[in-house]
C-alpha cells in the first residue's frame, strides 16, 4: 500500500456560481476539502449539494468561481481550456455511472485500454503490461476480447476503471459508479476499487449508496454547497476552513437556539455553551 | 494470463476501428457526399453537354458542307495575261490548293469546276445548251443508267442523250461562244437529279433545277455534262473558254465541338498559309493574276453561337450547381451533428479524459474519408450519367474529365473540412460548462424577423424589375424564394401550439392515433419546425423549378408562333403571279410597315391576310387572346363597315380606342387608311417587334388601297407563309412558283427555337428542375429518416402508451399521420411560396423581351402532382419504417437503455 503524504487534491474556500436565465446559481459556498492520495474517498449529499459541482473542479472540467482548488499539483483557477485539458488527459481517469457512458459497443475490452494508454500518451508497451496487471487485478482477465454489450454490468464499470486507471493518473474521479449495480456486484466493484488504492490509485467517487460511501477510507458529505462534515476511520469530523469557521452537526445546532455560543479553550479543547 | 492479439487480422480490425466504426452512419454520409459530388460535377458537365448540345443544333442547321470552308477562283480577271496562260495553269493552282488544304491538316477538299459560260452541242432539234462540270467525287453521286464513269469519258443526262441520240462509247460534239470546237468521248448517262437533292448536290442545284423568269415562266438550266478535271480544263482550253473553280473543305461528318473548333484553327491556319509569298498558291495567283481564293464558312458563325449559349448558360447553372453543392455541404454538416448527437455518450466520455475539439475534429475526418470517397466516386459518376443521358448532348469530351475532377476534388475537401469544423464545434460546446455569453446573445436573436428582414430586403430588385444585368437566372432569383419559404415555413410553425390550445377540446374528441398525432404537430417543437422548414424548402424548390420551367417552355412556345407567322416564312419570289393554286398549308400574306397610327401616334405595321386561311397556316397560341382564332377571323370577314377591318394587336391607347369607338387611322405618310378595330390581341403571328400590329382582310385592304389609288403590288410585300418541314415546304412552293429555291430567303420557326438565349434559358431550367428533383427527393428522405430518429427517442413513450392500453395500430397510425401532417404541411408552404414567387421573377427571365407578349405564368400541374405522390410515399414508407423499428424494440431492452 502506497500512501503519499502529498494530498492528490486540495480545495480551499471553494466557489461555484453558475449564471442562468434566472439568475446566479451558488452551487459551492466555500468548500475545503483534501483528498489524500492512495486513498477511496467518498462525496455524498443530497441531490443540489454540491456534489456533481466538486466532482467537476476536481475533475479538472470545470474552474472554481473562486476559492483554490489544487488537482496533480496544479492550481485550476486561470487554467486555460488548453491546460485543463492536458491536465485531464495526463492526470485524471474519470467513470461515469452509466457503462454505456464509459465505453464504446464496437471495441473490446483490451482495445479500451489501448485507446485510453494512447490518449494519455503511454508508450504502447506499458500499457500491454499495465492492462494484463490490471486486468488480473480486476478480475476481467477472461473477458479481455470482449465487447461491452458481452459483459455483466460489474464488469462493464470494472473495465471503465481499469480504462480510467491505465496510466497511471494521479486521480481517479468516479460519479456514481455503483448507482446501476446491485449490491453484491456492487460490493464486488468496491473490493476491485479497493484493490486498486492499495497500489497507490487516488480515487474519489460521489455516491447516495451508503454501502459504497462504507467502503470509503474517508467521506466528505455536502450540504447546501459546504462540507457538513467529514468521517474518516468511522469518526465524524467537523471541518475548520481558512477563516476558522466550522459547521456543527444538526444535532449540536439545535442546542444553540440564538445562534450564539460561548468558546472556552481547555486544555483538552474547544468547549462550545450556550451563553444563556 | 492475457495474450494481445496481433497479425493481419488485427491490423485489419484496427483499420476498420479507425476509419469505419460505426458503418449504418458512414452510409448516411456517403449519400450524402455523393449528392453533394453529382451536385459539383453537374456544373461543369452541364456546361460541357450544352456546348455539345448547341454544336449539334448547328451543325444540323448549318449542315457540313456550309460549316465547311469553300475557296474559289476562276480566269475571269486579270487581263494582262492571257486567258490561255491561265485556263492552262488552272489545273496547278487546284493541286497547289490541294496540297496546301492537305498541309494543314485537313480534310481533302472537293473541287469543283465549271465552264464560265454554257457551251453548244449540235442535236437534230439543233443547238442546245450544255454546261461542262467537274465536281471531285461528282460522277458517283448520280444515277448511271447506261455506261460508266471514266476519266477519259464524260457522264450525260438522259435528256441531251436522247436529245443529240448519242449515247455509251460515242463522241459529242461541243462548240464555244467562239466557234472553237472539241469532241467529248460519253462513257455514260445519269438521270438529271430532282428535289430533294443529295447531300453532295447541296448548293448546286443551278445545275439541274429550273428557275424562274422576271416573266414567272420555268427556265430550265443548259444540261450539265460531268466531266473529270482534266478532260474540264483541256476542253475549257479548247473552247477558249474561261473556267470557274470553288473548292470546299468539308469538316469531319459527325464532328464534335472541340474537332469544330480545331477546324476553325485550320482554316484560319490554311488561309495564312495560302497567303504566304513563298507559297505555290501564292506565286501562282501572283504569276497568272488569278483572284485570290477567299475563305467562306459558316464554322465561325456557328462557334460563335455555341459559345453564346455556352455564355448565357454557365452563370445559372454555376449558381445552380454550386447552390446544390452548399445545400449538400449543410446536410453534410447535419450529419456531423447528429454523428455527434448519436455518439455523444462516447464523445462526453472522451472529452472528460481530454480529448481536444482538434483532435475528435481529426478522428471525425478520419472516419469521413472512406465514406466520402465513395460518396464522391459514386456520386461523380451518377452526376456523369444523368448529364449524359438527360442533357443536351451525350458526348461530354475528355477535356471536361479534368474540370469535373477538381470539382470532386474541391467537394470532397469541403466535406472534410465541414465535419471537422462542425465536430470541433460541437465538440467545444460539450466542453463548455453551461452556455457561453455568445451563445446566449445568439440565442435571443429574433432570428425570424431578421431573415424575413433580409427576404424583404432581397427581393426588392426583384418586385422593381431590377436592372438589365439582374435579367436572367442567377442567384437572386435562387436565393430569394428559398429565403421566403423559410420565414413562412417560420411563421407557421411558430403558429402551430396557438392553433393546438385554440383546437384543444376538438383534438380531444379524436380517435387515440390521430390525437396523438396532431399533438405532436401542434406542440411545434424544434424536431417538427425542422421537418416543415426543410420539407418546405426541398418542395418549394421542386414546385419553383417546375413553375419556371414550364412557364418558359410556354412563353417560348408563345413567342416562337409569334416571331414567325407559320413554320416556314419566304418572300413571293420577283414576278411570281402567286395567283396560282398555293400548297395546302400555306397562304400568301401582304406586309406594309412603318406606318402611324392616330391618334396616339404609334407605330404600327401591318399585316394583311385571307381570313379563311389564317387558321390552317399560323401557329396559334390561345395565350395571344381572349378569342379564339376563328372568332377573331370571323370578325374580319364579317365585317359590313366601311373602313378596313383590323385586328389590332400590341395594344394601342385606350383612351384613342375609347375616344374613336375603334375607328383609327393609318398614316403612311404619302397615303391614309380608315381602319376599324374589330378586335385586339396580346399579339398575332409575324409580329416581330413591340410595335403594334394591324391584322387587315385582304380583300377590304386592297379595296382600300385602290381607293387611295395606291398599286398594292408596289405598297405590299407579299410573303407566303407555309405549315410543315422546311425542305419539303420550299420544294412545293418552288415547283408551284411561289418561290425561287437559289434565292430564297427563307425564314423558320425551328431557326427562332435554336437561338442561343432560347437554348441557355431551357436548358438552365432543366437543369435547375434535375437539382431540384433530386433536393426534393432527399428532402422527403430525410423525412422519413427524422421519423426513425424520432422514434428511437420516443421508444420509452411508446412502450409506456403501450402499457397503458394503446394498441399497435393506433401508434401506427399516429406515427403515419403525424409524418403526413409535418409532409403535407411542408409541401402547402412550398407551394403557397413557390407559385407567386415564380410568377414574380418571371419577368426576369423573358429570353426575348423585344418580341411580344410578355411572359406567360403555367402553373406545373405534373409537377404538383409529383410532389403530392412523395408526401403519400414518404408517409406510406415512413409510417412502415417507423413501425418495424417500433415492433423490434422489446421492453426489457428498451427500459434497461433508458436509466
Amino acid at each position: 500500500m502506497r500512501h503519499d503524504a502529498t494530498p492528490a487534491a486540495v480545495c480551499e474556500g471553494l466557489v461555484r456560481i453558475y449564471w442562468s436565465p434566472s439568475g446566479e446559481v451558488h452551487a459551492l459556498k466555500g468548500v475545503d476539502a483534501v483528498v489524500p492520495a492512495g486513498r477511496l474517498t467518498a462525496i455524498t449529499g443530497p441531490s443540489g449539494s454540491g456534489k456533481s459541482s466538486l466532482l467537476r473542479i476536481l475533475a479538472a472540467q470545470d474552474r472554481p468561481t473562486a476559492g483554490r482548488a489544487e488537482v496533480a499539483g496544479a492550481a485550476l483557477t486561470g487554467m486555460s481550456a488548453h491546460k485543463l485539458r492536458a491536465l485531464r488527459r495526463r492526470h485524471i481517469g474519470y467513470v461515469f455511472a452509466r457503462p454505456p457512458q464509459n465505453l464504446l459497443p464496437h471495441l473490446t475490452a483490451r482495445e479500451h485500454l489501448a485507446m485510453a494508454g494512447k490518449l494519455r500518451g503511454v508508450a504502447r508497451a506499458e500499457v500491454v503490461r499495465e492492462t494484463a496487471e490490471l486486468f488480473d487485478l480486476l478480475g476481467i482477465a477472461d473477458r479481455a476480447e470482449h465487447l461491452p454489450g458481452q459483459l455483466s454490468g460489474g464488469e462493464q464499470q470494472r473495465l471503465a476503471f481499469a480504462q480510467a486507471v491505465v496510466g497511471r493518473p494521479a486521480l481517479v474521479v468516479a460519479d456514481e459508479p455503483t448507482s446501476e449495480l446491485d449490491s453484491a456486484t456492487t460490493a464486488d466493484l468496491l473490493g476491485a476499487v479497493h484493490e486498486l488504492t492499495r497500489t497507490g490509485t487516488t480515487v474519489v467517487m460521489a455516491t447516495h449508496d451508503p454501502l459504497a460511501a462504507g467502503a470509503a477510507d474517508q467521506i466528505i458529505h455536502l450540504r447546501s454547497g459546504t462540507v457538513a462534515h467529514e468521517e474518516v476511520g468511522g469518526r465524524r469530523l467537523a471541518v475548520i476552513d481558512g477563516d476558522g469557521r466550522v459547521q456543527l452537526p444538526e444535532e449540536a445546532l439545535r442546542l444553540f437556539a440564538a445562534r450564539r455560543v460561548l468558546i472556552d479553550v481547555t486544555g483538552d479543547g474547544v468547549v462550545l455553551r450556550d451563553p444563556t | 494470463m492475457i495474450t494481445s492479439r496481433y497479425g493481419p487480422r488485427s491490423v485489419l480490425r484496427r483499420l476498420r476501428l479507425r476509419l469505419l466504426p460505426v458503418p449504418s452512419q458512414a452510409l448516411g454520409l456517403a449519400v450524402l457526399v455523393a449528392v453533394l459530388a453529382a451536385a459539383l460535377v453537374s456544373g461543369p458537365l452541364m456546361v460541357a453537354s450544352a456546348e455539345q448540345g448547341a454544336w449539334q443544333q448547328e451543325r444540323d442547321r448549318v449542315g457540313q458542307n456550309g460549316l465547311g470552308s469553300t475557296f474559289g477562283s476562276s480566269t475571269l480577271v486579270g487581263r494582262q495575261v492571257s486567258a490561255q496562260s491561265r485556263i492552262a495553269r488552272i489545273g496547278e493552282l487546284d493541286d497547289a490548293v490541294v496540297a496546301s488544304v492537305a498541309d494543314a491538316g485537313l480534310n481533302a477538299p472537293v473541287s469543283r469546276a465549271t465552264l464560265n459560260e454554257a457551251i453548244f452541242t449540235a442535236s437534230p432539234h439543233g443547238f442546245a445548251d450544255v454546261q461542262l462540270f467537274f465536281g471531285t467525287g461528282a460522277q458517283d453521286d448520280v444515277e448511271i443508267v447506261a455506261g460508266a464513269p471514266s476519266e477519259t469519258g464524260v457522264l450525260i443526262p438522259q435528256e441531251l442523250a436522247q436529245a443529240a441520240g448519242v449515247g455509251p462509247g460515242q463522241n459529242l460534239a461541243v462548240q464555244g461562244e467562239h466557234g472553237d470546237l472539241a469532241t467529248l468521248q460519253v462513257s455514260g448517262v445519269y438521270t438529271t437529279p430532282t428535289l430533294p437533292l443529295d447531300p453532295y448536290w447541296e448548293g448546286l442545284g443551278f445545275l439541274f433545277l429550273p428557275t424562274l423568269t422576271p416573266l414567272g415562266e420555268l427556265e430550265y438550266p443548259p444540261a450539265a455534262i460531268l466531266a473529270s478535271k482534266q478532260i474540264t480544263l483541256a476542253t475549257a482550253l479548247a473552247v477558249d473558254e474561261d473556267v470557274l473553280v470553288q473548292w470546299l473543305v468539308p469538316i469531319d461528318d459527325g464532328t464534335d465541338i472541340a474537332g469544330a473548333r480545331t477546324a476553325a484553327d485550320d482554316f484560319g491556319r490554311l488561309q495564312a498559309a495560302m497567303a504566304d509569298p513563298e507559297s505555290a498558291v501564292t506565286q501562282l495567283i501572283a504569276a497568272e493574276a488569278f483572284p485570290r481564293p477567299a475563305p467562306e464558312s459558316a464554322l465561325p458563325t456557328s462557334l460563335e453561337t455555341v459559345d453564346r449559349t455556352v455564355g448565357l448558360l454557365s452563370p445559372p447553372v454555376r449558381a445552380v450547381g454550386i447552390g446544390g453543392g452548399a445545400a449538400a455541404l449543410v446536410l453534410v454538416g447535419a450529419w456531423a451533428g447528429q454523428r455527434i448527437r448519436r455518439r455523444e455518450d462516447e464523445l462526453r466520455s472522451l472529452i472528460t479524459r481530454g480529448l481536444s475539439p482538434a483532435r475528435g475534429a481529426g478522428q471525425a475526418a478520419t472516419e469521413a474519408l472512406l465514406p466520402g470517397a465513395l460518396g464522391l466516386a459514386v456520386g461523380g459518376l451518377v452526376g456523369w450519367l444523368l448529364v449524359r443521358e438527360l442533357g443536351p448532348a451525350a458526348d461530354l469530351g475528355p477535356e471536361t474529365l479534368q474540370r469535373s475532377l477538381v470539382a470532386l476534388a474541391a467537394g470532397g475537401v469541403a466535406a472534410l473540412a465541414v465535419v471537422a469544423g462542425v465536430t470541433a464545434a460541437r465538440l467545444a460546446r460539450l466542453d463548455q460548462i453551461g452556455r457561453g455569453p455568445a451563445a446566449q446573445l445568439l440565442g435571443r436573436v429574433p432570428w425570424l424577423a431578421v431573415t424575413a428582414a433580409v427576404t424583404v430586403v432581397t427581393a426588392v430588385p426583384l418586385v422593381t424589375g431590377g436592372s438589365e444585368t439582374e435579367r436572367g437566372f442567377g442567384v437572386l432569383t435562387l436565393v430569394v424564394p428559398l429565403l421566403a419559404t423559410v420565414v413562412v415555413a417560420g411563421v407557421v410553425t411558430a403558429g402551430l401550439p396557438l392553433i393546438g390550445r385554440r383546437a384543444d377540446a376538438r383534438l380531444r374528441r379524436l380517435p387515440p392515433g390521430a390525437f396523438l398525432a396532431a399533438r405532436r404537430v401542434l406542440a411545434g417543437q424544434g424536431a417538427a419546425r425542422l421537418v416543415v422548414v426543410t420539407t418546405a424548402l426541398s418542395l418549394g424548390l421542386v414546385v419553383y423549378a417546375g413553375a419556371l420551367a414550364d412557364s418558359t417552355a410556354r412563353t417560348i412556345a408563345t413567342k416562337a408562333s409569334v416571331a414567325t407567322g407559320s413554320d416556314v416564312v419566304a418572300p413571293v419570289a420577283r414576278g411570281a403571279s402567286a395567283d396560282g393554286p398555293i400548297p395546302a398549308g400555306a397562304m400568301v400574306v401582304g406586309v406594309e410597315n412603318d406606318a402611324t397610327l392616330v391618334p396616339g401616334d404609334r407605330r404600327a405595321d401591318v399585316l394583311v391576310v385571307h381570313p379563311e386561311q389564317v387558321a390552317d397556316v399560323v401557329r396559334w397560341n390561345d395565350a395571344l387572346a381572349d378569342q379564339p382564332l376563328d372568332e377573331l377571323m370571323s370578325a374580319l370577314a364579317d365585317y359590313d363597315g366601311d373602313r378596313v377591318p383590323v385586328v389590332l394587336a400590341g395594344g394601342t391607347s385606350e383612351s384613342a380606342l375609347a375616344a374613336t369607338d375603334g375607328g383609327l387611322t393609318l398614316d403612311f405618310e404619302y397615303y391614309t387608311l380608315p381602319v376599324d378595330v374589330v378586335a385586339q390581341v396580346d399579339a398575332f403571328p409575324g409580329q416581330g417587334s413591340r410595335d403594334a400590329l394591324l391584322v387587315a382582310d385582304w380583300d377590304r385592304y386592297l379595296d382600300a388601297l385602290e381607293a387611295a389609288d395606291r398599286d398594292p403590288d408596289l405598297v405590299l410585300s407579299r410573303m407566303v407563309w407555309a405549315r410543315g418541314e422546311p425542305g419539303e415546304v420550299v420544294d412545293a412552293l418552288a415547283t408551284a412558283g411561289y418561290v425561287d429555291t437559289s434565292t430564297a430567303d427563307v425564314e423558320t420557326a425551328a431557326e427562332f427555337a435554336a437561338r442561343p438565349e432560347l437554348n441557355a434559358q431551357t436548358w438552365a431550367l432543366s437543369y435547375l428542375r434535375a437539382v431540384a428533383l433530386a433536393a426534393g427527393v432527399l428532402g422527403l428522405v430525410g423525412l422519413a429518416m427524422q421519423a426513425m430518429a424520432q422514434q428511437r427517442r420516443r421508444t420509452v413513450a411508446g412502450l409506456l402508451l403501450s402499457r397503458m392500453g394503446m394498441s399497435r395500430g393506433a401508434a401506427d397510425r399516429a406515427s403515419g399521420l403525424e409524418i403526413g401532417l409535418l409532409a403535407a404541411l411542408g409541401a402547402l408552404v412550398a407551394a403557397a411560396v413557390a407559385l407567386p414567387a415564380s410568377a414574380l421573377v418571371l419577368h426576369l427571365l423573358d429570353p426575348v423581351p423585344t418580341l411580344p407578349p410578355g411572359p406567360l405564368f403555367a402553373t406545373p400541374w405534373p409537377t404538383i402532382a409529383a410532389v403530392v405522390v412523395g408526401v403519400v410515399l414518404v408517409t406510406v414508407l415512413g409510417a412502415t419504417l417507423v413501425g418495424r423499428s417500433a415492433r423490434r424494440a422489446t421492453g426489457g431492452q428498451v427500459m434497461r437503455d433508458a436509466t
